[in-house]
């Protein structure tokens, strides 16, 4: 059979493309700033940064992590807009049945439609990799934690994951007749156990506070347990969205492989832990088995259900129990705390009432929304008298969500991360405070120490007059120390990075200490130094354009205070 | 095309949008669909057309099922009562999109339609008035010179000048390539100028077909003046469709053959008796009475 044959005819290509190339490009702009555009800002930021400390290039991982969390669930909901539009936009708008008409089959139709959206999908991923690879390649001294096989790993993983979102979507647009329909089923599919886990656990939390159940105890544990191992082992968004720090240092195939591993490692499919490429290619296969689904439903689906919410009837009751159910989790969880902290049984009166108050209310709702429509067999003018305004009243404001999400997203991966520069400068001024602290306890030369400062970070006059005091302490005991015979002679003090994150102008730098204090030894069977580490906390405030240091401290002092800390005596 | 439905049903749930229907329509031949509303019309269209799958019974097309056989479609236009177009497109966009579809599609002729109504290539579907879109419509359905053309409700939104303009296009396409023509229309009296046949349907069940002028050829308005008023039996009679009194003069709308219509008569001793043929948009309009189709 001539390849012409299997694929889609160019007249169905050429125009879903037309129809859906305003998305694409939204979609594309989005990985490109989340992945090409925050490498090239962590470049530009390290060589202004030049001849720090190459610790500090930590923050270069971030490009990676576009495929968590925020950027993850946008992701996802960018691929759902993808199906949805391709085929309920056709329905809406009326021109699936012009489609129809013409002499293509459903097969065609879907398939066209399929063959666009996963090349919209595809090409920002395999386009960004490329300029990802450039730019590691055309900036070779600079010491990047990943290479060029994370870089396509991600891109490969990102494809497959979200052709994954994007057949569910497309299986859910050829029983529904419509946009709103498509989206919502979709939604369901995929994030349900996320929603019922959250919805579990609130209404756990909730009614605790009814002083009935304590946690760990009680029924609703047990299903809040259940429902957050369907979340985690069962739902392969989640694989996006709870991306692991350790993408930083590994590659998403490593972090695949622990899916992997969570997954199948004590079921009988525990031989698929032999490379995670078989996770891959299940996940490929499961793609495909989605699409031959969507393909079947299509072609006998009766182009009479257009304009319903779900098409497929049976569906109907089922979704239908399904959103009164969660809308009675809802209730539960909410109006309680809107009521306030009652205890005891008449906690449990209000919770039970907020249950039956929100079904009735969910109830209503699923009657006018998802009841048995009859706009089959009517003409195209009482259908239009029968559209209501409401629905497009909440696909407008999904639409205002997603593209919130989009523009919030944007100023996380550009402004309120620290720049590689940024964070590079706050903890080299760490590391000498805590440097200056250590050496206090080996010797000065009498004079007070300066305020320390460099091209991005400060000592604020504050903290510089609290660390005066403190070092005059120190200075004290390294005395009573020496009187005792027990003085060091050298010091060593190294900040190794564990997290950064800004809110509101205020920076919090978490970074491990490793210190060591030499001893002026007598004899070789004494220790050579005494060595310790410690978690400890910066808090930056932005003053003047400059990060000034204005507090820090050991972030755990169950196990003691380390040498460096002043004991007030 | 020779199109052929043999006891067409199609169900929608419980509501039935075509009984047993069945008829055949020769190629070449014009052939009107009337009904009320919610007859049945669309669906009768869509079925022939393959959109539609029927509960029971078969439609063919030269033979062949246009539900399962696409290439079929490749010879039938279809001209749908709401005019639906991806709106984003501008005409020339959306022509592109028909030339790629149709083999058979002739540059040419779809530019001289266009110019002929007007249509500029640049101008966005979505910025078109109704009346546009429908012009729209026909350069499409006509430019790829379909063998079947099935148009519902075509006229609607075009104006008188548009309107006679399009049917002449029509006439014109029958002419020069023998199309075979399906059309639904409330207007009747278009319909009586190119139709060949004419089917009329009422609740999804086709209740006549007929040649037009065998139609024409069997309803008749009766004018009777009579010296004395028959008894009220005279009027009931199942082939009256309706009687109406000023006087002594009654004018009954009935169906028959005229010499046995005109013997019915002449034993009642009318003073005068004529007998005049009536336009089809009256035909209808009595028919439907019959079947008690009024506004209530």
């Amino acid at each position: 059979m001539p390849l012409s044959k299997l694929l889609p005819s160019r007249a169905l290509l050429r125009k879903d493309w037309r129809m859906t190339r305003s998305l694409f490009l939204v979609f594309a702009s989005f990985i490109t700033f989340a992945s090409t555009l925050t490498l090239a800002y962590n470049i530009v930021s390290y060589r202004a940064a030049e001849g720090a400390w190459l610790g500090g290039l930590r923050a270069s991982h971030r490009l990676l992590e576009s495929s968590s969390g925020f950027h993850g669930a946008a992701m996802v909901l960018f691929a759902i807009m993808m199906g949805v539009v391709s085929m309920g936009l056709e329905r809406d708008k009326g021109t699936l049945s012009v489609l129809l008409g013409m002499p293509y089959s459903r097969r065609d139709i879907l398939s066209s439609k399929a063959v666009v959206s996963l090349l919209q999908i595809s090409l920002p991923f395999i386009a960004n990799a490329l300029l990802m690879t450039l730019l590691l390649r055309t900036n070779q001294g600079v010491n990047f934690p990943f290479g060029v096989g994370a870089i396509w790993s991600w891109a490969v993983h990102s494809v497959l994951v979200l052709t994954f979102v994007l057949c569910v979507t497309l299986l859910a647009s050829t029983v529904s007749g419509k946009m709103l329909g498509a989206a919502f089923l979709a939604l369901v599919i995929l994030f349900f156990p996320f929603g019922m886990y959250a919805l579990v656990h609130v209404n756990a939390t909730q009614w605790q506070t009814t002083g009935l159940i304590s946690h760990g105890q009680g029924l609703f544990w047990h299903f809040s347990d259940l429902f957050s191992d369907a979340a985690n082992y069962l739902t392969v968004p989640l694989w996006l969205i709870d991306f692991p720090a350790v993408v930083a240092v590994n590659s998403i195939v490593h972090v695949d492989m622990n899916v992997i591993e969570l997954v199948f490692a004590n079921s009988v499919w525990s031989f698929v832990v032999v490379h995670p490429y078989v996770l891959y290619l299940l996940l490929a296969g499961l793609c495909l088995g989605l699409y031959t689904w969507a393909q079947k439903w299509f072609a006998g689906t009766e182009l009479e259900h257009d304009d319903e919410l779900l098409a497929l009837p049976r569906l109907r009751g089922l979704i239908s129990v399904g959103f009164i159910g969660c809308s009675a989790l809802l209730g539960g969880a909410v109006l309680p705390a809107v009521l306030g902290e009652t205890k005891g049984v008449p906690g449990a009166v209000v919770m039970l009432l907020s249950y039956a108050s929100s079904a009735v209310v969910a109830w209503m709702l699923a009657r006018r929304f998802l009841g048995d429509s009859t706009t089959g067999h009517l003409s195209q003018g009482a259908m239009k008298a029968k559209r209501s305004p409401i629905a497009l009243l909440i696909v407008g404001l999904v639409l205002v969500i997603v593209m919130l999400i989009a523009m919030f997203s944007l100023p996380v991966v550009v402004s309120r991360q620290l720049t590689q520069a940024e964070e590079v400068n706050m903890l080299a001024l760490a590391d000498s405070v805590m440097e200056r602290r250590t050496q206090a306890l080996v010797g000065t030369d009498g004079a007070p120490p300066a305020a320390l400062n460099n091209d991005f970070a400060r000592e604020s006059p504050e903290l510089h007059k609290r660390e005066q005091v403190l070092i005059v302490e120190l200075a004290e005991r390294r005395e009573a120390l020496r009187q005792r015979g027990e003085s060091y002679i050298r010091s060593e003090t190294h900040l190794v990075l564990i997290s950064s994150r800004v809110r509101q102008g205020t920076a919090t730098v978490v970074a491990l200490e490793q210190s060591k204090l030499y001893y002026a030894r007598a004899h070789p069977a004494q220790p050579e130094y005494m060595a310790w580490e410690a978690e400890r906390g910066f808090v930056f405030m932005r003053r003047g354009g400059v990060w000034e240091l204005t507090e820090h401290g050991v972030m755990d002092t169950s196990k003691g205070l380390p040498p460096n800390e002043p004991r007030g005596n | 095309m020779h199109v052929s439905l043999k006891e067409v049903a199609k169900y929608f749930g419980g509501h039935s949008a075509l009984d047993s229907v069945s008829f055949d329509v020769p190629p070449g031949a014009v052939f009107g669909v009337v009904g009320p509303n919610g007859a049945g019309k669309t669906t009768l269209l869509k079925t022939i057309m393959g959109m539609l799958r029927p509960s029971s019974g078969s439609v063919t097309v030269d033979g062949r099922n246009p539900q399962t056989e696409t290439a079929v479609r490749v010879g039938i236009g279809y001209l749908a009562e709401a005019q639906y177009y991806y709106l984003d497109f501008t005409v020339s966009e959306t022509l592109c999109f028909y030339r790629e579809t149709y083999p058979t599609w002739q540059d040419e002729r779809s530019r001289e339609l266009c110019t002929g109504f007007g249509l500029s290539m640049r101008a966005k579907v979505k910025h078109l008035s109704r009346g546009q879109r429908t012009q729209l419509g026909v350069v499409l359905a006509l430019s790829y010179v379909p063998k079947l053309l099935l148009l519902d409700e075509p006229t609607a939104g075009l104006d008188p000048v548009m309107r006679r303009q399009f049917l002449a296009l029509l006439m014109d396409e029958v002419a020069q390539h023998g199309t075979t023509v399906l059309i639904s229309s409330h207007q009747l009296s278009d319909l009586e100028r190119i139709c060949d046949y004419v089917g009329v349907l009422h609740q999804g069940k086709l209740l006549d077909v007929a040649r037009i002028e065998d139609l024409k050829r069997q309803v008749f308005t009766v004018q009777v003046v009579l010296a004395e008023p028959p008894t009220d039996d005279f009027w009931r009679q199942e082939w009256m469709q309706s009687v109406r009194q000023h006087g002594r003069i009654y004018t009954v709308v009935a169906q028959g053959e005229r010499d046995s219509l005109a013997s019915y008569f002449a034993a009642a001793k009318p003073l005068a008796l004529e007998f005049i043929e009536m336009p089809l948009e009256d035909i209808f309009i009595a028919r439907m009475g019959g079947e008690g189709y009024a506004f209530k």
